[in-house]
């Protein structure tokens, strides 16, 4: 059974239809790079899976969970796990009080068994030493790390990465990608909205090409990005080769 | 001029307990104040359209008429309702309503200022909006608005002056009937000034160490 299943999902903005009936699956374990030009629906992609965005038709059901059902959302959300472009983290916690602030709300965890995961994750993203420190004292790779820990924290199934590094500094995007290179390697079922073609050549197994709102491509990284059949998807290709 | 300093050491027993009612009805009409404040600004977000507007009707005319008109209105008003107040209550209940209502805006810019990742981190994480009110949004709020929160309870301060008008023996009221009573105007209002500025800005200074101790530098937005 897949872990994420989209049935005929529609999302609107007033009159703008932003998701024009999305079908899609993804099995266990698979990593999923979403790429397409601006304003295509990327972002509301990931955004109505874990329900940051409700759906005006269709279905989404994640780990045999369906969204229309009663605590959907709230299980639903539990599973998966978000990273925004721009991190986000709690500006009035430190980086052990961001890893550890749902893990005892929301998984009802001790203080010491939310420390100990906590440390561990940081300890994955290089950053174990940063547990005192606030978010204004990391550089945005540092906090885009953190932000990867404590979504992890909440032993997702699945991780949606929404441009996590689109808002870095060139310096600083290699740290990040190296995080989620190894997040891919372990095992993880990840959905990577990128406009890294190299990350979705190397790590994606599969990549979906959007358009106005739909997926007009869906295949491997050499079916969609190397040799484009849609006439569509090879302008975007060339426009990104040619910058 | 002779000012007889030597007298009025007998009366800064009388003052003293003034100032002391002042500072129970600054700290009784202040917690007043937070708890409207609260519902004021939980008004003005509201989704509900009739609600807003009641929470803008009430600040706007909170904030638009004299305090004094106000505590007024619940000290000789309220009787004529059938609610009789002592005139410590009715002052506190009319000068805790009158800073609600700036507290309410208060309050409602704070939550405002909060960044809406925060919101949207909270929910991804799966807590639940009054999880994210409580662990997220009110203290990244409180941190934004702790200037003007204080600023508020330093005017609560010298608001609870205007007790006097209704015969509250708060520092201001004690100050001027001893001076009525003994002529010592000048010794009598420079004792009660000092005592003032030592509640102000012995307040202001806890208020400053409260807020260092409670948002650490570096953990603003
Ligand atoms: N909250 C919103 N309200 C109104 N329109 C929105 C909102 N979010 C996104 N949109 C619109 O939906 C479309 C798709 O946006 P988005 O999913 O962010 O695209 P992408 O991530 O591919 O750039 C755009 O036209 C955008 O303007
Ligand atoms: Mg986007």
């Amino acid at each position: 059974m897949p872990l994420l299943t989209m049935t005929n999902v529609q999302k609107r903005f007033g009159s703008l239809s932003v998701l024009n009936g999305i079908d899609m699956s993804v099995e266990v374990g698979q990593v999923v790079a979403i790429i397409g030009p601006s304003g295509s629906g990327k972002s509301t992609l990931l955004r109505v899976i874990n329900g940051l965005e409700p759906i005006q038709g269709g279905d989404i059901v994640v780990d045999g969970i369906s969204m229309a059902s009663g605590r959907g959302l709230h299980e639903i959300r539990k599973h998966v796990g978000m990273v925004f472009q721009q991190f986000n983290l709690f500006s009035h916690l430190t980086v052990g009080g961001n890893v550890m602030l749902a893990q005892k709300l929301v998984l009802g965890r001790g203080k010491a068994d939310a420390e100990k995961r906590g440390r561990e994750l940081l300890a994955k993203v290089g950053l174990e030493e940063k547990w005192d420190a606030y978010p204004s004292q990391l550089s945005g790779g540092q906090q885009q790390r953190v932000a990867i820990a404590r979504a992890l924290a909440m032993d997702p199934r699945i991780m949606l990465f929404d441009e996590a590094t689109s808002a870095l500094d060139p310096e600083l995007v290699g740290e990040v990608l190296g995080v989620m290179r190894s997040l891919a390697n372990s095992g993880m079922t990840m959905l990577v909205v990128t406009h890294e073609m190299n990350f979705a050549r190397e790590v994606a197994d599969r990549v979906l090409f959007m358009d106005q709102g739909r997926i007009l491509a869906d295949g491997t990284p050499d079916e969609v990005v190397a040799q484009p059949k849609d006439a569509r998807v090879q302008q975007f290709m060339r426009r990104l080769t040619e910058r | 001029m002779f000012l007889d300093w030597g007298s009025i050491t007998s009366f800064y027993g009388q003052l003293l307990h003034g100032a002391w009612l002042t500072l129970v009805i600054t700290f009784s009409a202040f917690a007043l104040a937070i708890a409207v404040g609260i519902v004021v600004a939980a008004g003005k977000m509201s989704a509900i359209a009739p609600l807003r507007w009641l929470a803008s009707i009430y600040v706007e005319v909170l904030r638009n008429t004299p305090v004094l008109l106000q505590i007024f209105i619940v000290f000789y008003g309220l009787p004529s309702l059938g609610l009789r107040l002592s005139a410590v209550t009715a002052g506190i209940l009319g000068l805790g309503l009158n800073v609600g209502a700036y507290l309410g805006e208060i309050f409602r810019a704070g939550v405002v200022a909060v960044p809406k990742g925060h919101r949207e981190a909270s929910a991804a994480l799966a807590m639940s909006p009054m999880q994210t009110l409580v662990w997220v949004v009110a203290p990244v709020a409180l941190r934004a608005i702790f200037p003007a929160f204080s600023n508020m309870f330093i005017a609560t301060i010298l608001g609870s002056s205007l007790l006097s008008v209704i015969a509250v023996p708060e520092l201001t009221g004690r100050t001027n009937e001893i001076s009525a009573r003994t002529f010592l105007t000048i010794e009598v209002y420079s004792f009660s000034t000092v005592i003032y500025l030592a509640l102000t800005l012995g307040s202001s200074l806890g208020l400053l160490l409260l807020g260092r101790w409670l948002f650490p530098r570096a953990s603003r937005v």
